[in-house]
């Protein structure tokens, strides 16, 4: 006998319960995983974007007349006076060296090998310059210049970015529409398994609304907690990821993770409460 | 107190159940309903406790055309018609206090005032060592004292029983008579369907008998 004067009408839990909870926590944890790593994969193809769309370089080779070395001193004049340059830095043969061994291998590169000389270039991200125009600049003043804005590189990268892009949101579609599936059929699974009490509660003069808040209650109860230890779990993965990812373990990200939970809730309430309308409706 | 005028009553597009059915139970009547299985008892009942539309016709309970209510009247109109089950429709999880407390709880009446008078009608059905027992532990005797008591907790103007001694020995089927008998004393109109052939004979009550969708009155008048 309990004294209080609150009740469970719903079992705590049935035979189908703990399953039911089991997949729902799997699949939040699921739909989190594809949320975030969706999430990961659009910042890092956005960054990889903008570094290759940013990065510059001017390339000066001798031509038949003038040295390279007689070309630079015009190429940094257009350089310093066109608009949306930050910065310019003349690479040293040191540099150059560096950038080619991993190719010829290391001490490969003798002092008399020839080499262009090689401008770095580092536009400004709000106001780039119109590099079509720059380039023709350039090489009106010196014939051996040649600006590089890495265009096939950076078509190569768009296109991997855009597919891995494409990708997780495929990946996060189908998860998120899986989650929802399991969600709906666990809920109305745990509503079929109760479905008696409905039917008590509406004869001994139970209004809609009483027995409705009931269920919704028991509902978003079972639910709230599957997702919760479903995004608990999303959180440990990413926090471990966060080894490889720094981003992963940011404060800013995981509060991102935060709407898979939710919207199971909000599903397995909204599931729950038509549900038992529509059953009630269908009692005079 | 319970009316019905050229009732019929079928389920979706199936034959009829009752047919033209008229009917009148005056307040404080006890009436016994019988007839052979399938004859319509069980649908009969619904209509008066409120779980079924007729397909035509119209059913008063307590003054009240059914058909005219809001959900919200019809169920603080249930809440005055006390309906003994044939599967008792016990909550298995719920103790036997907290199965027949339940109407009181849901009437949103507090437990101070009504927990005496719980425990002295539970020590009346024979329950008041079982309180805390689940459904399943109890015997089918003892379940239907459980079911009963919950029918009569709110003080219900009518009682509905639906084959109450259907599960149990004769000598529990006449105590449970001999209860609701005390209960009509008292002014509640009691409605029994049975086709327990030696309840009713061994008393002297009016009965309905219902056969071919039709209704008669045996003994007294409708």
């Amino acid at each position: 006998m309990k004294n209080a004067s609150k009740i469970t009408i719903l079992p705590p839990e049935n035979l189908a319960g703990p399953a039911l909870s089991a997949v729902t926590m799997v699949m939040t944890f699921l739909a989190c995983l594809a949320l975030g790593c969706s999430l990961l994969a659009d910042r890092a193809a956005d960054r990889w974007l903008q570094r290759a769309t940013s990065a510059l370089s001017v390339q000066i080779v001798e031509t038949g007349t003038l040295t390279a070395e007689e070309q630079l001193p015009n190429v940094l004049r257009e350089l310093e006076a066109a608009p949306g340059i930050d910065a310019i830095r003349v690479l040293t043969r040191d540099d150059l060296v560096a950038l080619l061994e991993p190719w010829l291998g290391t001490g490969n590169i003798g002092e008399d090998m020839p080499l262009p000389l090689l401008i770095e270039v580092t536009p400004n991200a709000d106001n780039p310059p119109a590099t079509n125009a720059l380039a023709a600049q350039i090489r009106a003043v010196a014939p051996g210049a040649r600006l590089d804005t890495h265009g096939r590189w950076r078509e190569t990268l768009e296109s991997t970015a855009n597919a891995l892009q494409l990708f997780a949101a495929l990946v996060l579609t189908m998860v998120t529409l899986a989650t929802a599936m399991v969600i709906l059929f666990a809920t109305r699974a745990g509503l079929l398994a109760n479905e008696e009490i409905i039917h008590v509660l509406h004869q001994i003069g139970a209004q809609d609304g009483y027995i409705s808040r009931r269920f919704e209650a028991h509902f978003i109860r079972r639910t709230a907690l599957a997702a919760t230890a479903g995004l608990a779990a999303a959180f440990i993965f990413f926090y471990t990821l966060g080894g490889l990812v720094a981003e992963a373990r940011s404060a800013d990200f995981l509060v991102l993770l935060l709407p898979m939970p939710i919207a199971a809730i909000v599903l397995s309430w909204q599931v729950t409460r038509r549900y038992v309308l529509r059953r009630l409706k269908q009692e005079l | 107190m319970i009316r019905l005028e050229n009732v019929t009553l079928r389920y979706q597009q199936g034959p009829e159940v009752l047919r033209n059915i008229n009917l009148d139970i005056p307040q404080g009547a006890f009436r016994f309903l019988t007839g052979p299985s399938g004859a319509g008892k069980t649908s009969l009942l619904k209509l008066i406790f409120l779980a079924h539309a007729p397909s035509q016709g119209r059913v008063f309970v307590m003054g009240q055309d059914t058909g005219d209510q809001s959900r919200k009247a019809r169920a603080l109109m249930r809440r005055q018609i006390g309906v003994v089950f044939q599967d008792f429709r016990l909550i298995d999880h719920l103790s036997v206090y907290d199965n027949v407390t339940l109407p009181l709880r849901i009437a949103g009446h507090k437990q101070s005032f009504w927990h005496e008078n719980a425990i002295e009608l539970l020590n009346w059905v024979g329950l008041g060592e079982r309180l805390a027992a689940l459904p399943e532990t109890l015997s089918g005797g003892e379940q239907q004292r459980a079911a009963i008591a919950r029918a009569v907790i709110t003080r219900p103007r009518i009682i509905i029983a639906d084959e109450p001694t259907g599960n149990v020995d004769p000598e529990i089927g006449e105590r449970l008579l001999r209860l609701l008998i005390e209960l009509n004393k008292m002014g509640t109109t009691i409605v029994i369907a049975t086709h327990d052939r030696q309840l009713w004979e061994g008393f002297d009550f009016p009965r309905l008998h219902l056969a071919d969708g039709q209704i008669d009155l045996v003994r007294g008048k409708i």
